[in-house]
């Protein structure tokens, strides 16, 4: 049985998630993948298509607006996205077909994002984490994904099982000042 | 709205990125450069590249307002085939967006900065 392994990046502090904290792999009503929808939330499931890319970034950045965020704000939203969503389509599916889902949730001023896929899961959830650290050099991945997510979110959590899959969830505070961009 | 819609979902089709002007690759990405969108850039840059007689590069950003770690892969994988003859990388019309992405990856380090295409141009052929 492979182990579940989570981590949690917090202002610049990583911790490893005990198996219980990895809320992803319990069963939760036959929807294993994401958190209950919520009534203001979004879902998008999609194909692991490189096409896609662009289209869950414009969702993304259309649920957003409603917060009114700065263009830096949007921006740095959009690039975490775009790196989970293709870490999902050229690591956990390596180019097979596959699914991805994608839930979008806002608290007060506080924006959730989920990216869960059911692809080969990871077996050093620490060590893909490291800066430059890629296992495709060969498609010329930079190794700088999970580094740009850290940096343009609040908060990043990753939990993931070889063979099952993995959660990417991304926090991020919008700041509540009035801005005219 | 309109905005969002038309760049993220009408432009991506493979448009061409790339020109040359003597012994200099201008790349030009027309759309957000991601994953997707860098499969094709880096063919196309390839094939111009791998047919000789360029020398050095030139990223011009200027039509572009978003990249991700996959723009990152594309800048080293090319600054890697024409360093080794000497050549050098410039890049141009850096917006926000772009200059987060690239000073963050610590690409400035590498990779001189220009207003536009002819500045670049200048730069690299006097060695600036």
């Amino acid at each position: 049985m492979e182990k579940v392994q989570g981590i949690r990046v917090l202002d610049g502090r990583r911790e490893l998630l005990t198996e219980t904290e990895c809320d992803f792999f319990e069963e939760k009503a036959g929807e294993r993948g994401l958190s209950a929808v919520g009534e203001q939330d979004v879902v998008l499931e999609f194909g692991a298509r490189s096409q896609n890319e662009g289209f869950a970034r414009m969702v993304t950045a259309a649920f957003v607006s409603g917060l009114n965020p700065t263009l830096e704000e949007l921006a740095d939203i959009k690039t975490a996205v775009s790196e989970a969503v293709t870490n999902a389509i050229i690591h956990a599916y390596a180019g097979a077909a596959g699914s991805i889902r994608m839930r979008l949730a806002a608290q007060n001023t506080e924006i959730i994002i989920e990216v869960a896929d059911r692809g080969v899961g990871m077996e050093d959830v620490e060590k893909a984490m490291e800066p430059m650290y890629t296992t495709r050099p060969e498609l010329e991945r930079s190794g700088m994904g999970f580094a740009f997510m850290e940096a343009f979110m609040d908060e990043l959590e990753v939990q993931t099982k070889p063979g099952t899959g993995t959660l990417i969830r991304m926090k991020k505070r919008i700041a509540a000042t009035e801005h005219t961009d | 709205m309109k905005d969002l819609i038309r760049d993220s979902v009408v432009k991506r089709q493979d448009t061409g990125s790339c020109r040359r002007i003597g012994t200099v690759l201008v790349i030009c990405p027309t759309q957000d450069l991601d994953h997707h969108y860098a499969l094709s850039v880096r063919k196309e840059a390839d094939d111009y590249i791998d047919r000789g007689q360029i020398e050095h590069l030139i990223f011009d950003f200027s039509r572009i307002t978003f990249m991700d770690s996959s723009g990152i892969g594309v800048i080293m994988g090319r600054y890697k085939k024409v360093i080794f003859q000497g050549g050098n990388i410039a890049c141009c019309g850096v917006g926000k967006e772009v200059e987060r992405i690239l000073s963050l990856a610590g690409l400035f380090r590498i990779m001189k900065r220009y207003p536009g295409v002819e500045e670049a141009l200048t730069g690299l052929k006097e060695g600036r």
